[in-house]
């Protein structure tokens, strides 16, 4: 009778240590990254007897941490790859929004800014028209810069977030070291404790969403977490800092290290992987850099055509026209690294020629690497100085030694510097330095079809007469020109000197002069500002107009931003299957808890009734010996 | 598939959270009208209007051009007719002059009356356009072109000021064109018609000046009266034709404008028959979304228990 005790003894512990999982299951059925635990019953060791093996009963072989290995890695994996892409879209949407106010956008500056100049063309003698002008071209610079700070913010703002997940990323990873620290101590016979291990699942998983890993679990029961670069984030009870500082290559910019030892290692997105820390280095290194640049290369292109047509005119106060833009310069800064201490100088030589990129250039030994920041092509270069893509690079001081680079901010920099140059409006140029003029006295019916100027030519306004000898031929004279003599007349053949170029048409006579003379009153006179209306249709920004210019940045922008919601959409959609499959295997479920609560109840009753029965028996036996 | 009852909860309201997401997007398709709020909801469409947007601007600004040029244009037109008025009167005088019954003080009568209208006509030539420039300014000029002491010149360069993006018109005269023959083929009497009143003004006040020599001298003075006025109505048939342009012209803007302003509407703007449907279903889902885990989450063997 002992044995049927016994048996029910053990059957009562067994379905109370049940009946305690169950409830610690029910308590915990909503606690973060609790994984389901059940028990494991074995039958204890029978005893023989002649007629074979009696049982003794039940064991609690195991308390299981329903733990599966496999969806739970689905998931962290998944981690990684949401948060990088939700992060990256989430920034590309402020930078979508940002750029894509459209109504009070850079197009709109530009297009009023060309509205104030027609009516310079309309009114050239009216101060008030050319007041607006300028004060619409401060407007329109005012935009740019604008537009390049918010950029800048945002820029600033992904800096914050990564010095701010390099601060959780550290506080995470030092925390799940020591978790391996008190896990291994608690070790007991290869059993850890769940809570433990539940909490350190919670850690890792908070590590992958903000970068990629690989987890290898040890047979000591810690973990050891490598990045996707295969740096040691958790070695043992070791684990590395992550951080920021200054870019060597690049002072401009927020290098995040991981730090192991003394030793820091930079890292990019492409190190980092997936997770949140390379969508944001991603966002801020291609996204914001794409757009920073095309912003910079639309407002140098801007900024250089208005120049120039200004240039080819005169003033109200007939003097040569100035600059009416002022443009951010080039900045050339040194790695950290650099040995060779030379200066680089980047100077700007065709705005229209600019690209909307930043650049590296590095020095191999033999030749010049110049790396585009935002496409990441490399042209070589045999030697500096060196004219390409709009740019100057010119090597001011020293040399570059074997490995120095430099970082050129190009095209970023532009519209954060742009501005009006002029102070008066008397500086608009609206007129050309000289008008075209048929003599009194011709007797032919020709006449002038058109007539442009160019910037710089000092005979630009001296006076120049074509005297046509025959229909077909005619002299020049002037100063500047040459005066030649003898040549042929076609009609709509443009006939160029000093900068200018005009075309006649109609049939002349003998003798038939066509005047070039100085431009009488250039205050009054709107060719030059009609020509400066007439450039936002051409082709001035790497081969687009401004307008189509701003439009392929809207669309890049926009681009973007719908590629990278549904990318995000995508992970997400992942992610929630990963863990509906994970929590299917080891979450709780009340239901099944519930279940199981009635059956592990009726199977201490009946345990209990095992025991009242043997004790029923005994009463028997006791009763038979006192009769 | 069974889930943990956590996970359930969670995935039941994140699902709300998508379709109250998705029925906000909506939402603010349906009260701004517009179906692409920033690029990123159709980067194609979002680029195209951009570029019809600064299409319209350019062509407002051709209005705007074209607008002022048929106010100057118009101004000039009148300016001419008067201008053609005074000549005639003058011609005509002239003719009156060479009248055999006149005598010498009717000569001087004539030309008081001839001075007269000279200096009217000079008034016209340096007429304003009341924008701040001259009628006829030629290609441009701060002050009045024509001098008004002496022999009269033209101060400004010889030609037009002209307004206009694709096309350009003009928004001045070529003053030394009309008045001074300048860049006119030259036949007799294609001078300036200020020198010629003066001279027959000088002429007529002559009373030695009679028979032949008063005919020749009337005779050369008309010629140029008469070149002047053929010149003014060449001068206004142009106009006349660039008026006629110009109204095509701003025919074609606006029909251009409109074309734009659909089209954009087309891109970018809601369609809410569309957009209203979808959000019923959206509604819709979501009621079911919320009414069903409002039920399910009711069932629990624990309520049994």
């Amino acid at each position: 009778m002992n044995g049927l005790i016994g048996i029910g003894q053990s059957g009562l512990a067994a379905a109370y240590a049940q009946l305690q999982v169950t409830g610690q299951n029910i308590a915990n059925a909503s606690t973060a990254g609790y994984v389901r635990q059940s028990t494991v019953l074995e039958s204890a060791t029978a005893r023989y007897t002649g007629a074979g093996w009696l049982g003794r009963g039940v064991n609690v072989a195991e308390i299981q941490r329903n733990y599966d290995t496999f969806l739970g890695q689905q998931v962290t994996r998944n981690q990684s790859l949401a948060g990088g892409d939700a992060v990256r879209a989430e920034m590309l949407g402020q930078l979508d929004r940002l750029i894509g106010d459209t109504e009070n956008g850079l197009g709109v500056a530009m297009d009023d800014f060309r509205a104030a100049l027609a009516d310079v063309v309309n009114q050239p003698d009216d101060p008030g028209t050319r007041q607006a002008a300028v004060s619409r071209a401060r407007a329109m610079a005012s935009q740019f810069r604008g537009t390049a700070e918010q950029l800048e913010q945002i820029g600033n703002a992904v800096d914050l977030r990564l010095i701010d997940g390099a601060g959780k990323l550290s506080d995470d990873l030092g925390r799940i070291a020591d978790l391996n620290r008190q896990i291994v101590a608690n070790n007991q016979a290869g059993r850890q404790p769940s809570d433990l291990l539940d909490q350190r699942d919670v850690l890792i998983d908070s590590v992958a969403r903000r970068m990629q890993l690989s987890r290898h679990d040890q047979p000591d029961g810690s973990v050891t977490l490598l990045s996707a670069s295969g740096a040691a984030l958790v070695l043992g009870t070791q684990a590395a800092k992550v951080s920021t500082r200054q870019d060597p290559q690049d002072a401009s910019k927020l290098q995040v290290t991981i730090d192991i030892g003394p030793s820091r290692i930079g890292m990019n997105a492409a190190a980092f992987g997936s997770g949140e820390m390379a969508g944001l280095l991603r966002f801020r290194d291609e996204d914001l850099a794409a757009a920073q640049g095309r912003v910079g290369q639309l407002a140098a292109a801007v900024a250089g055509a208005y120049n120039d047509v200004q240039r080819q005119g005169l003033d109200a106060n007939g003097n040569p026209g100035e600059d009416l833009f002022s443009i951010g310069a080039p900045v050339a800064m040194p790695a950290a690294t650099n040995v060779g201490g030379a200066t680089l100088e980047v100077t700007v030589l065709d705005p229209a020629q600019l690209e909307g990129a930043d650049y590296r250039l590095r020095f191999n030994g033999s030749a010049y690497e110049l790396e585009n920041l935002a496409d990441g092509t490399v042209q070589e270069l045999p030697a500096l100085p060196a004219q390409l893509r709009g740019l100057q690079l010119v090597v001011t001081f020293g040399a570059m030694t074997i490995g120095d680079s430099f970082t050129i901010r190009s095209a970023s920099q532009m519209a954060l510097g742009m501005d009006v140059a002029m102070s008066d409006w008397r500086g608009l140029a609206t007129g050309y330095p000289a008008a075209v003029e048929m003599a009194p006295g011709n007797t032919g019916s020709v006449s002038l079809a058109g007539f442009t100027a160019a910037a710089g030519d000092p005979n630009a306004a001296e006076p120049v007469a074509i005297e046509f000898t025959s229909p077909t031929t005619f002299n020049v004279t002037g100063a500047g020109t040459g005066n030649p003599t003898g040549l042929t007349y076609t009609p709509g053949q443009p006939i160029s000197y000093n900068g200018w170029t005009l075309t006649l048409q109609g049939t002349p006579v003998a003798g038939d002069v066509v005047n070039l003379a100085p431009t009488a009153n250039p205050a009054s006179d709107n060719r030059n500002v009609r020509a400066m209306v007439g450039l936002a249709d051409q082709p001035m920004v790497n081969g687009a107009n401004f307008s189509t210019a701003f439009a392929s940045l809207l669309s890049d922008v926009g681009t973007r931003t719908a590629r990278s919601n549904a990318t995000a959409d995508g992970s997400a959609a992942l992610l929630r299957n990963a863990e509906n499959s994970f929590s299917n295997a080891s979450g709780v479920n009340l239901d099944d808890e519930a279940a199981r609560l009635l059956q592990y109840q009726q199977a201490y009753r009946a345990a209990a009734q095992v025991i009242a029965t043997a004790t029923a028996m005994f009463d028997t036996v006791l009763s038979m010996v006192r009769s | 598939m069974k889930l943990s009852t956590a996970m359930f909860a969670q995935r039941a309201s994140a699902g709300i959270q998508e379709r109250s997401a998705s029925l906000a997007k909506l939402q603010e398709a349906v009260a701004t009208g517009r179906r692409v709020n920033q690029p990123g909801d159709d980067p194609v469409a979002a680029a195209e209007a951009e570029r019809l947007r600064s299409s319209r601007a350019a062509m407002a600004i051709d209005r705007r051009m074209m607008s002022y040029a048929t106010s100057m244009l118009s101004h000039a037109e009148s300016a001419l007719a008067s201008g053609g008025d005074i000549l005639q009167t003058a011609r005509e005088l002239m003719i009156s002059a060479g009248n055999g019954t006149y005598g010498p003080e009717d000569r001087r009568q004539v030309a008081t009356q001839l001075e007269g209208l000279r200096a009217e006509l000079l008034a016209l030539a340096n007429q304003r356009d009341g924008t701040g420039g001259y009628v006829f300014g030629g290609q441009g000029t701060a002050d009045a072109p024509f001098s008004a002491a002496g022999e009269t010149t033209f101060s400004a360069n010889a030609g037009t000021r002209m307004t206009g993006m694709g096309m350009a018109f003009d928004t001045t005269v070529n003053g030394a064109r009309v008045f001074l023959g300048d860049g006119a083929t030259a036949v007799p009497g294609s001078g300036s018609i200020f020198a010629a009143l003066d001279t027959v003004i000088g002429q007529l006040r002559d009373p030695a000046l009679s028979g032949s020599a008063l005919t020749a001298a009337l005779s050369t003075a008309i010629d140029t009266a008469d070149q002047s006025l053929d010149r003014i109505l060449t001068a206004r048939t142009d106009i006349g034709e660039q008026l006629r342009a110009i109204e095509s012209r701003t025919r074609l803007l606006e029909s251009g404008d409109l074309r734009a302003q659909s089209r954009i509407s087309e891109l970018i703007d809601t369609d809410y028959a569309a957009a209203l449907t979808d959000m019923q279903s959206h509604q819709i889902a979501m009621q079911a979304a919320m009414q069903t885990y409002a039920q399910i989450s009711r069932l629990s063997l624990f309520d049994y228990l």
